[in-house]
């Protein structure tokens, strides 16, 4: 028998399917991550062989060098193509890159829990699990507080840095699957 | 017999032309015998006090809108004077409109051709609503005095010089009783009807705006080699000679109206119509606009050493909040254009806030153009301020220069974008890029990217798309259509870029100073550009445009190898008058750099030569980048770190920026590591959403 939803009621439905099953979000991801993996390295080494030895490749290490980008989209095919539209087009505006440097990944994030948070608790309230109380929302305060130390620290994130972010985020998984059992 | 209606549009006509151009015209007999103009006739214009043009194509027009039926009836006299040295035995007359009649007019045919798919499939499903023309009823040869007119109705008919095209209207021959001999005047009366498109190329209508241009049958140019005439080409834009406009336009009463002109006062007519008049002289061209809509807004422009021009601005009553950019933006293209190139004469301009879809931003004609914003439309962001430059800077190259659109129109399009990009830089020195979603109403302003004059202002990425795709000097209309916009705006404005950066800005600004003071109201001829150029500089630079201008080839320098290393020797050495092997052995502290720099385009171009050393030392040389490649040796203390051709981007033209330079610390595999991680962020985003969705 097939029922028939109103969209409201379709995407409520969803959101509470979705929300049920955290190892269907963990799937996705691990899918989506497979297929993009191996699709921004070809990007990369189309970028890599079109900087070559260049000294512009220094500013666009550094920075945003738009004269490269207009360059490059007009040499680029195939996936190449879309780089320059994703880094100016939507995505920027969906993760906040005003500005398009490390701040976008914080803007990013505030974008997530009070808009994203926003409009789905505008289509249907949510409740808080006690696993937020306790897991999630001191896991947020804890981040803020070991990031601000490590990216002050020399005004850059390197290798060691990024490590230790990896490392944390996998100690935050591994709580939040543990907690779920 | 001529109707007592007729009667008075010539009347005006002829007191027009004898008013504002009989002080410049030969005294001799007109060959059409062009009646005197009657007396009272004259009070009703004041004469001019200073003739800038030849003025030898004069315009006396009444026309009717009906909005109901979406048409206009017109009727105009058309005085004419022969300024060539050979006798005219016919005249031609332009029907811009009939490029929108249907689609195999030789317009809508070349757009179809260089169309996207979508756009091809949009073009060909258009309502039939949408299609306009323009119907000539009747055409006579005026005679003076009380001498009955000759009807010249049954000769007119269409002709294609361009393409042969018979479905083509947009040209027709008029053949005349009698030559029209040099120096000598026709006057002919011309009625019409015309349905008023829904735009294709800006002008039409939507809803109750009507944005009128290229509307009434307009003589074409006689020159020395004949008649300068061609068909509307989707790819060009129109040239026609100086003259004296009066138009008087009947229109809804309540309606408000913008012309080219000075506007007379209105005369209401009793039957739900207003009449309102417009008076120009020193112009080619006359549009005009009306709608019940518009919100009028009006300001002076005043700066020391220019002439005070009374600025008129009609404009949705969305965009209000945006009049004091458009004063901004119109001011400033008459300050800066005013102290570099000539000053304004008119003493008025209007400024046009077109409909939203209308189709009709973005248009100059004489004393009046149409801007283009959007609803939302942040500060640091150049809308409305780059187009309002843009064609308000018109006025000064297209307006009064004129240059002839249809085979040279880089004179015009290109010269105004160089403008243009220089105007906004002085307006607005920091602009950023910004992107717009769901159709254009949401913008959002990434303030990382700024939009620098040297590139984006000048079309730099449009140009290097399709760099080879037409030689400049080939006649503009026969342009491939799809690509004529990166030849005629963005390589003309590169090119001249580049000449400032050659020259500097002081001679270049003499240059076009010159130029525009010697040719306004003239319609020089590129070789006069060129040899004001050459005179003005002092240089003889005819190398140059014959790269630029008289051909499609690319520019595009690089630097091929980089090396630099202690200078060793290995093998057999003489030493001592013996012959020693050695391996690898140092020749002093000297480190040798050699640099090859190659031109991989056809175009030559002398360029600088960069090297940096790691004890922060340079050196430049010169390069005159004939050859294919050229090797540069060094011999330093120091290591090279970089090398790099045109270090100051004098080549604007180059087609790869990124090949210019080499370093010895390559980040490039860095820096594509950064942009394709953020990339992949994307692109999982992209496909969690539509997994989320699916």
């Amino acid at each position: 028998m097939i029922t028939r939803l109103s969209p409201i009621a379709a995407y409520r439905e969803g959101l509470r399917r979705v929300t049920g099953a955290p190892w269907m979000w963990l799937g996705a991801w691990l899918a989506t991550l497979l297929v993009a993996v191996p699709a921004a390295m070809v990007v990369r080494e189309m970028i890599a062989d079109h900087l070559g030895a260049s000294l512009v490749a220094e500013r666009v290490a550094a920075g945003v060098d738009v004269d490269w980008w207009q360059e490059f989209r007009a040499q680029a095919s195939g996936l190449g193509a879309t780089f320059v539209p994703a880094i100016v087009g939507g995505a920027a505006v969906l993760k906040n890159h005003g500005a398009l440097a490390i701040g976008n990944i914080l803007g990013s994030n505030i974008f997530n829990l009070l808009g994203i948070l926003g409009i789905v608790a505008i289509v249907q309230p949510i409740g808080i699990s006690r696993e937020t109380l306790i897991v999630d929302f001191p896991a947020v305060v804890l981040m803020q507080v070991i990031c601000i130390p490590l990216l002050l620290r020399r005004n850059r994130v390197g290798r060691r840095e990024g490590v230790a972010l990896l490392g944390l985020y996998a100690v935050y998984a591994a709580i939040v699957f543990g907690f779920g059992r | 017999m001529v109707k007592p209606g007729i009667r008075r549009v010539l009347a005006s006509a002829l007191a027009v032309t004898a008013w504002y151009g009989l002080s410049t015209m030969p005294r001799a007999q007109p060959a059409g015998a062009a009646a005197p103009a009657p007396a009272a006739a004259r009070e009703a214009v004041a004469p001019a006090t200073v003739v800038r043009s030849p003025r030898n194509a004069n315009y006396s027009i009444d026309a009717s809108l009906d909005p109901r039926t979406r048409t206009i009836s017109g009727r105009g006299v058309i005085t004419w004077r022969n300024v060539t040295s050979h006798d005219a035995s016919e005249l031609r007359l332009h029907l811009y409109w009939n490029a929108f009649k249907n689609t195999r007019s030789t317009f809508l045919q070349e757009r179809l051709r260089a169309a996207s798919p979508a756009d091809r499939r949009a073009l060909l499903t258009r309502p039939l609503d949408d299609f306009g023309h323009t119907t000539i009823s009747a055409v006579r040869l005026v005679g003076a005095g009380a001498a009955p007119p000759v009807d010249l109705t049954s000769g007119v008919h269409a002709i294609q010089p361009d393409d042969g095209n018979a479905d083509d209207e947009t040209l027709v021959r008029v053949p005349l009783p009698a030559p029209v001999g040099p120096g000598q005047t026709v006057n002919v009366e011309v009625e019409w009807t015309a349905r008023v498109p829904r735009t294709f190329a800006r002008t039409g209508v939507v809803g109750n705006y009507y944005f009128v241009g290229q509307w009434f049958p307009k003589v074409a140019v006689l020159g020395e080699r004949g008649w300068i005439s061609h068909q509307f080409h989707a790819s060009t834009e129109f040239f026609s000679d100086f003259g004296v406009y009066d138009v008087r336009l009947r229109v809804p009463s309540g309606w408000v109206v913008g012309a080219t002109g000075l506007a007379q006062p209105p005369r209401e007519n009793g039957d739900g119509t207003t009449t309102h008049r417009f008076l120009q002289e020193d112009v080619h061209d006359f549009a005009w606009t009306t709608s019940p809509d518009y919100v009028v807004r009006e300001e002076r422009f005043e700066h020391a050493g220019l002439p005070p021009v009374d600025m008129r601005l009609l404009l949705q009553p969305e965009h209000a909040s945006q009049a004091d950019r458009y004063f901004a933006a119109t001011g400033a293209a008459l300050r800066y254009y005013g102290e570099w190139f000539g000053a304004y004469p008119y003493g008025h301009i209007t400024v046009i806030d077109p409909a939203w879809q209308s189709g009709t931003g973005g248009m100059e004609y004489p004393t009046l153009f149409t801007g283009g914003t959007r609803w939302l439309s942040p500060r640091t962001t150049s809308q409305p301020e780059g187009v309002t430059i843009h064609e308000a800077g018109h006025q000064f190259w297209y307006g009064m220069v004129a240059t002839n659109e249809f085979e040279h129109a880089w004179m015009d399009e290109g010269f105004n974008s160089f403008s243009t990009s220089r105007a906004l830089d002085e307006l607005m020195p920091v602009r950023f890029h910004s992107e717009r979603f769901f159709g254009g109403f949401l913008p959002w302003v990434i303030d990382d990217i700024t939009q620098p004059r040297a590139t984006d202002g000048n079309g730099w990425p449009r140009y290097r798309r399709d760099a080879k795709s037409d030689i400049p000097s080939t006649p503009s209309w026969r342009y491939w259509p799809g690509t004529s916009a990166s030849i005629t705006y963005s390589k003309t404005a590169l090119w001249l870029h580049t000449l400032e950066r050659m020259l500097g800005w002081q001679t270049l600004q003499r240059v076009l100073s010159t130029y525009f003071e010697r040719y306004a109201f003239h319609h020089p001829s590129p070789e006069q550009f060129f040899a004001v150029a050459n005179e003005v500089s002092g240089q003889d630079l005819t190398w140059f445009f014959d790269e630029v201008v008289g051909s499609a080839d690319v520019f595009d320098y690089g630097v091929d190898r980089l090396t630099s290393a202690r200078r060793t020797v290995r093998g057999i050495v003489d030493r001592d008058g013996k012959k020693v092997a050695v391996g690898a052995e140092p020749l002093g502290d000297v480190y040798e750099t050699q640099v090859v720099a190659r031109r991989y385009g056809e175009a030559i171009f002398p360029v600088d030569l960069l090297v940096r050393f790691e004890d922060g030392s340079e050196q430049r040389v010169r390069w005159d980048g004939r050859d294919r490649w050229r090797l540069f040796t060094f011999e330093r203390q120091a290591q090279a770190i970089s090398a790099e051709v045109d270090p100051d981007r004098v080549l604007l033209l180059d087609t790869n920026f990124t090949n210019n330079s080499r370093t010895l610390a390559p980040q490039g595999r860095a820096a594509a590591t950064k942009w394709s991680l953020r990339w992949m962020v994307w692109l999982q985003d992209l496909l969690l959403t539509y997994g989320f969705f699916a």
